[in-house]
C-alpha cells in the first residue's frame, strides 16, 4: 500500500512537472499517433441479388454478408505548419468479423420451372485498409488539452469476400442438387473517399499525448464477382484512443 | 410394338419366305451338312419346366410360413448343389440399389456346357449371404447328346439366309439348347435382322440336321465438353428443354451432353431405306443423320424424341438410381421420321409398317419412332409417334428389360415385357407431365397423343373398353405366329393390376375390390415392379411368377402386411392370377 502510494505521487509530480514544462516551452511541430478504435456502427449488411439467364430461365443467387464492428488500428503523422493548422497523413487497418449466407436458385436444365436451390454460409471476414491525408486544425488548447479536428481524403482498400469467393457452386448433372465448398477467396477493390476525424488530447508531457479519438470515413467500394457486383461502403465511425509523440 | 398386334397374315409370309431362304441355304452349302425338311413354324409346346418360387414368407395361397422357409431353403440348397455340378452358372451379381447389403444374383441353367434358352434363376441374398428369395425356371430332365453337327460358319451362314437376303446376322450364333414340343433339340440361336422389313427375329436351327426348329419376332416394339439446352416445342405442343451440342460448323446438333451417354436424336427426314438399314444393322448412323438446328431452336420428331428419352432415363435414375437402360449409361439413339406419313396414302407396303404406324426398339439402344400416317382425305391417321413421351418411355424400357430379365418376348413372359414397358412408360409420363386428358398430360391411357384419331392404344384403368383382357380368363390363347403369342393383348392384364394396385377399384370380371396404395404412393408400386421385374423374374417367367416376385418385392422394400404388399396382393387377385 505504501509502494503504491509512492508510486502515485511520483507520477502526478511528474505530470505536473511535465505540464508546467511543456506550457513553458515552444511545442513541438512534429507528431507521431498511434491508436486503437472501435467501429461504432451497428452490424453492417451487404446485400446481393444476382439474377442471370440458364437453361432458358433465370437463376438467382441472393446474399447477404453480415459485418461486426471491428477494430481499427492505426498510425499518423504530421505537421503543424501553423500553431493551428497541421497536415497529417496515416494509415489504418479495420479487422471486422463477418459472415455470408446465401442462397442459389438454378433452372433445372432438363425441365422448366423446376429449380434446384441450396443456402450455406460462411465466415466473410473484412480488412479495410485507409489511407489518408487531413488538414487538421487545432480548435482548443489550454491548460494541457488540445481539441483538434481534421478532414482529408480517404483511400480504402477493402477486402470483403463474397458468397462466389467464400462457397463455390457446382451443378452438374444429375442437376438434383447444387454443391457448396468452402473457398477462400476474396474480392478486393479500392475507393476514394473522405475522413473526418477529432482528437482530443491530454498533454502528459512535452512530448507525449494522450487522445482519445473519433473518426468518420466514407468509401463507397464496388466489388465485384462471378455472382454479380456489390457496393461495399467502407469505413464508418470508430472512436478510441492512443498516443501521439511530438517532436 | 407400340401399337397394335402383327397380324397372323404377315406372319404367314414371313414363314413363306423363311422356309424358302432356309431352302435355298441349304441348297447351296447343302454339300457340307446333312439337312431336312425345314420344319414349320408352330407354336412351342415346350416340355413343362420346374418353376422355382421361394420366400421366406409364403407367396403361394394356402403355404404356411414353415413350409415357405423350407422352401427357400431347398432351393438354396439346389441351387449350390447345381452350381457345384456345372448346371447353374452365375451370370450377373449386382448389389441392391435400394436395399443396402443385399444382393440379386442370376444364374443361367447349362446342360453338359450348353446353355438352356430360356432356363434361368434370379437369387436375393442379405447380408448375411441368406437366401431371401428365389425366382426360376429349370429344366431338370434334358437327355440329349451336345455335338453339334452343323458348324457354327454353317449355321451363321445358315442364319443369314433364313432372314431373307441382305439379313444380318447380328452377332454370333450360340450353341443352345432349346425346349420343344416333346423333348429338347440342340440348336444354333442368333438374332437375324431381316433388311426386308427391319424386322429382328430370333430363330433357331438343329445344331444336327440344319433345319429350322423356332423364329419368333424378337423386335420389341410398342406396338465431354458442357452441352447446352434449347428451346423446344414438341409434337404435342408441350414447351420442352432439348440438350443439345454446338456444331462445329455452326448450329446445334441433337447429342445430349448434360447427361452421360451423350444420347442422340437422328432425324432420317423420311429415308425409309436408311431407316431400314439402320435398324437391320446393314447402315449406320452418321453425324449427318444427326437432327439439327440452326439457331437452337427446336420442333417436330426431334425435339420430343430427345426430351422425352432424356426425362425417361432421368426418371430411371432419380426413382431407382439406375443409369440408363444397362446401367453403365448406354448411348440411347434414338430416329425419328424413318418414313414419309404423305407415302402411306399411296400405300405403305407391309414389310415397312413399323416405319409408319409404330415404334420399335432394337438391339443396343437404338429406338425407332414411326413418322406416322395420313388418311386418303390426308387428315392424320397415326400421328409420329415420338409425340408421347409414354410411347418414348416405353420403348426405352425395352432396354432395361434387354439389360435386367431378358423376358423372352413370346406368350406371357412377352405379355410382361410388354407390361413393364406400359408401366414404366406411364410412371414416366405422370413424374414430367401434368395430371389430365389432353396433348402432353399424364392419364393412364398408353399411346393417347400417337393413336389413330386421338384412340389410345391402350387403359390402365379400363382395357376392356377398347376390347383387351382385364382378367386372366380373358387371355388370349394364340400361336407364337399371332403377336409372338398375344404380348400386347395380354399385357393389358398386367397393366390393369397395376392401375388396381395404384389407384385402387373393382375388377369388371372378377368383382373382387382392390385397396390401392393411392396416387401419392404410387412410388411405391412402381419400386415394386422396378425390383421385381429387373432382379427377380426369369426370362421366361409367367404372370404367375410375377405375382410371386411382386409381392416378395413389396415385402423387401415394405414390409409384410404393407399397404404395398395388400395393394399387389389384391390387385394380382383381382385379375385372376394366383
Amino acid at each position: 500500500m505504501r509502494r503504491a502510494t509512492t508510486i502515485a505521487a511520483v507520477c502526478v509530480f511528474v505530470l505536473g512537472s511535465a505540464t508546467a514544462a511543456a506550457a513553458q516551452q515552444r511545442p513541438p511541430r512534429g507528431f507521431l499517433e498511434v491508436a486503437v478504435a472501435t467501429n461504432l456502427r451497428t452490424p453492417a449488411t451487404v446485400a446481393q441479388d444476382h439474377r442471370f439467364t440458364e437453361f432458358l430461365e433465370t437463376a438467382d443467387v441472393t446474399s447477404a454478408v453480415q459485418v461486426g464492428r471491428g477494430v481499427r488500428t492505426g498510425a499518423r503523422a504530421g505537421w503543424w505548419v501553423t500553431r493551428r493548422v497541421a497536415l497529417a497523413g496515416g494509415v489504418s487497418v479495420l479487422r471486422a468479423s463477418g459472415a455470408v449466407q446465401g442462397t442459389y436458385a438454378f433452372p433445372s436444365p432438363f425441365v422448366f420451372n423446376a429449380p434446384v436451390t441450396a443456402t450455406g454460409s460462411a465466415r466473410a471476414r473484412r480488412t479495410a485498409v485507409d489511407t489518408s491525408v487531413d488538414v487538421i486544425a487545432s480548435l482548443f488548447d489550454e491548460r494541457g488539452w488540445q481539441l483538434t479536428a481534421g478532414i482529408g481524403p480517404d483511400i480504402a482498400r477493402v477486402r470483403q469476400p463474397l458468397l462466389a469467393d467464400v462457397l463455390t457452386a457446382t451443378y452438374e448433372f444429375p442437376f438434383t442438387a447444387i454443391a457448396l465448398t468452402p473457398a477462400s477467396g476474396a474480392s478486393h477493390s479500392t475507393a476514394v473517399g473522405v475522413h473526418v476525424t477529432a482528437a482530443l488530447a491530454r498533454h502528459l508531457g512535452h512530448h507525449l499525448d494522450l487522445t482519445g479519438t473519433f473518426d468518420y470515413r466514407r468509401a463507397p467500394v464496388h466489388l465485384t464477382t462471378v455472382d454479380g457486383a456489390a457496393t461495399v461502403n467502407a469505413g464508418g465511425a470508430a472512436a478510441g484512443g492512443g498516443l501521439r509523440v511530438r517532436f | 410394338m407400340m401399337m397394335e398386334p402383327k397380324g397372323g397374315h404377315d406372319r404367314m409370309l414371313h414363314a413363306t419366305r423363311r422356309r424358302r431362304a432356309i431352302a435355298a441355304g441349304v441348297a447351296a452349302i447343302g454339300a457340307l451338312i446333312a439337312f431336312g425338311t425345314p420344319a414349320p413354324l408352330a407354336a412351342v409346346q415346350a416340355p413343362t419346366p420346374q418353376r422355382l418360387v421361394a420366400a421366406e414368407s409364403p407367396l403361394v395361397a394356402g403355404q404356411s410360413s414353415g413350409s415357405a422357409l423350407a422352401s427357400l431353403r431347398a432351393a438354396a440348397i439346389e441351387i449350390a448343389a447345381r452350381l457345384v455340378a456345372g448346371d447353374l452358372r452365375r451370370t450377373t451379381s449386382e448389389p441392391d440399389a435400394l436395399l443396402p447389403g443385399r444382393l440379386h444374383e442370376r444364374f443361367a441353367q447349362y446342360y453338359r456346357g450348353v446353355p438352356v434358352f430360356g432356363a434361368d434363376t434370379t437369387r436375393q441374398v442379405n447380408a448375411f449371404g441368406q437366401t431371401v428369395s428365389v425366382f426360376g425356371v429349370f429344366y431338370p430332365d434334358i437327355a440329349i447328346d451336345v455335338t453339334p453337327h452343323v458348324t457354327i460358319d454353317e449355321a451363321r451362314a445358315l442364319l443369314g439366309l433364313s432372314g431373307g437376303p441382305g439379313a444380318v446376322v447380328r452377332g454370333a450364333p450360340a450353341l443352345t439348347v432349346l425346349p420343344v414340343a416333346g423333348g429338347y433339340r440342340l440348336t444354333w440361336t442368333a438374332r437375324v435382322g431381316s433388311s426386308r422389313d427391319g424386322i429382328i427375329e430370333r430363330t433357331f436351327l438343329d445344331a444336327v440336321t440344319g433345319d429350322a426348329v423356332l423364329t419368333y419376332n424378337d423386335t420389341w416394339t410398342q406396338s465431354k465438353s458442357q452441352g447446352t439446352v434449347g428451346r423446344g416445342t414438341g409434337l404435342a405442343g408441350d414447351l420442352l428443354k432439348v440438350s443439345e451440342a454446338p456444331n462445329p460448323s455452326g448450329g446445334f446438333w441433337a447429342i445430349d451432353l448434360l447427361r452421360p451417354g451423350a444420347d442422340t436424336t437422328y432425324d432420317l427426314k423420311g429415308n425409309v431405306v436408311k431407316a431400314l438399314g439402320l435398324s437391320v444393322g446393314t447402315d449406320f448412323p452418321t453425324t449427318n443423320d444427326v437432327a439439327t438446328s440452326a439457331d437452337g431452336t427446336w420442333t417436330g420428331a426431334a425435339a420430343s424424341a430427345q426430351a422425352y428419352a432424356g426425362l425417361a432415363l432421368d426418371y430411371y435414375r432419380l426413382r431407382f438410381h439406375r443409369a440408363g437402360i444397362d446401367n453403365h449409361n448406354l448411348e440411347i439413339r434414338c430416329f425419328v421420321n424413318p418414313a414419309n406419313p404423305a407415302d402411306a396414302l399411296t400405300g405403305i407396303p407391309p414389310n415397312l409398317t413399323n416405319f409408319y404406324n409404330n415404334a420399335f426398339y432394337n438391339d443396343g439402344g437404338y429406338l425407332f419412332f414411326g413418322a406416322g400416317s395420313l388418311t386418303p382425305s390426308r387428315s392424320v391417321n397415326f400421328a409420329n409417334f415420338a409425340a408421347g413421351i409414354d410411347v418414348v418411355s416405353h420403348e426405352l424400357s425395352h432396354g432395361v428389360t434387354q439389360y435386367t430379365s431378358g423376358l423372352l418376348y413370346q406368350f406371357e413372359s412377352g405379355a410382361l415385357n410388354e407390361s413393364f414397358s406400359d408401366m414404366m412408360s406411364a410412371a414416366v409420363e405422370f413424374m414430367w407431365q401434368p395430371v389430365g386428358l389432353g396433348p402432353a398430360q399424364a392419364d393412364w391411357l398408353e399411346g393417347e397423343d400417337v393413336g389413330p384419331g386421338g384412340r389410345p392404344l391402350r387403359s390402365f384403368s379400363d382395357p376392356h373398353s377398347l376390347g383387351a383382357p382385364d382378367h386372366y380368363s380373358l387371355k388370349l390363347v394364340t400361336v407364337l405366329a399371332d403377336d409372338d403369342g398375344g404380348v400386347h393383348t395380354n399385357s393389358n392384364i398386367v397393366n390393369h393390376m397395376y392401375y388396381l394396385a395404384i389407384m385402387g377399384g373393382t375388377n369388371r370380371v372378377s368383382q373382387i375390390t382392390v385397396q390401392g396404395v393411392g396416387f401419392d404412393h404410387r412410388d411405391q408400386i412402381e419400386q415394386v415392379i422396378y425390383r421385381a421385374f429387373t432382379t427377380m423374374l426369369p426370362s421366361n417367367a409367367t404372370f404367375s411368377v410375377a405375382r410371386a416376385a411382386t409381392i416378395q418385392a413389396a415385402r423387401d422394400l415394405f414390409g409384410i402386411g404393407s399397404a404395398a404388399e395388400t395393394a399387389m396382393t389384391q390387385a394380382w387377385t383381382a385379375v385372376g392370377v394366383s
